[in-house]
């Protein structure tokens, strides 16, 4: 490669200038990402998708509040969860309306699978604070159902 | 040098999906979501149809990146998806309202976008603005890309850069040529 090829650090400069200004003036919509990973999750379960029908003292990503109790509805389930943090991590108490279920938690770098008992209740310790959405299995659908993320 | 290009974390994120591990697209969005979402705003995509084209892009590579080998190819490969997409949904964009129309940013004399700019920022806009579209559109991709990827990225977006010549193009050098007559800059 000659050396003429390259940027040189005038081009650097311009270029990372170039990028503040139009950052500035048509910045990336919040959320943008977590809509799309959304997306990706249900396209690549070929899930049901779950809508938030109820919140308290909840933040969906991108506020600064945090989840404290939230409903998620499909059209074949519905799930209830409530946290309680304890520093970094949170507990994860929650609800399905199906006994048996299967509720994968999944963060950004760490997931777990509980099944909820006959009654539908399940609980999960230790759940890294941040970004979360869950994904029920084994309900009366074929299909998993994947929630929207939210904030631990 | 260490540091890693946006290329470079692309394709490592890349690799580590198409190894199996399905969380590594999340980072894939992540580092990509700037370069995707001015690729279709500088097609003058309005922000809903930009996010549907973003979206299609995504979508297509979860069907399809296993055929794309290699990892370096996916930054090139979904701004060109995302740019044909826009195109698409622009062509038949019958179903937009004019207020969707009209939110296409950044709107050129728009008051209350530049008031937030500084100087600096203001003064280059100008520069940029007095450059033919296509160079705009190119140099506000490219500035969100990693080196390697700008040739590809030109290509993609029709403005190929070509074999012979410097790898900054004609773009970037258009605007270089008009900051460095202009003695308000780099003071």
């Amino acid at each position: 490669m000659h050396d003429d090829d390259l940027l040189d650090d005038t081009d650097v400069r311009v270029l990372a200038a170039t990028a503040g200004l139009f950052g500035r003036l048509d910045p990336v919509p919040a959320g943008l990402a977590d809509r799309m990973q959304f997306a990706i999750n249900v396209a690549q379960l070929e899930a049901e998708v779950a809508e938030i029908t109820r919140e308290a003292m909840v933040g969906v990503r991108g506020d600064t509040e945090a989840a404290d109790t939230i409903t998620f509805t499909s059209p074949s389930i519905s799930l209830m969860v409530s946290t309680a943090p304890h520093g970094r991590t949170a507990r994860v108490d929650g609800w399905v309306t199906y006994g048996g279920a299967q509720i994968e938690v999944v963060c950004r770098t760490w997931s777990t699978t509980v099944t909820a008992d006959a009654s539908g209740r399940f609980s999960v310790e230790d759940v890294p604070r941040g970004p979360v959405h869950f994904v029920v299995r084994g309900g009366p659908g074929n299909r998993p159902v994947v929630t929207p993320t939210v904030d631990l | 040098m260490s540091t890693q290009t946006l290329g470079d974390r692309a394709a490592e994120a890349f690799r580590g999906y198409l190894d199996g591990d399905r969380s590594r697209l999340g980072d894939l969005v992540e580092i990509l979501t700037p370069l995707l979402w001015h690729t279709a705003r500088s097609q003058h995509a309005p922000t809903p149809l930009a996010e549907e084209a973003i979206q299609t892009a995504w979508l297509r590579l979860v069907e399809g990146g296993d055929r794309i080998h290699e990892p370096r190819a996916v930054v090139s490969w979904l701004v060109v998806t995302v740019k044909r997409e826009t195109w698409r949904l622009l062509r038949q964009s019958g179903r937009f309202t004019d207020s969707d129309a009209m939110d296409v940013r950044p709107a050129v004399d728009d008051p209350e976008a530049e008031a937030i700019l500084s100087d600096r920022q203001r003064r280059l806009w100008r520069h940029i603005r007095a450059l033919p579209e296509r160079c705009q559109a190119l140099l506000r991709v490219i500035a969100f890309a990693s080196q390697p990827d700008y040739a590809a990225i030109a290509t993609a977006l029709g403005m190929p850069i070509g074999s012979i010549g410097p790898t900054r193009g004609r773009c970037l050098t258009k605007l270089r040529t008009a900051l460095a007559g202009d003695p308000g800059w780099e003071t």
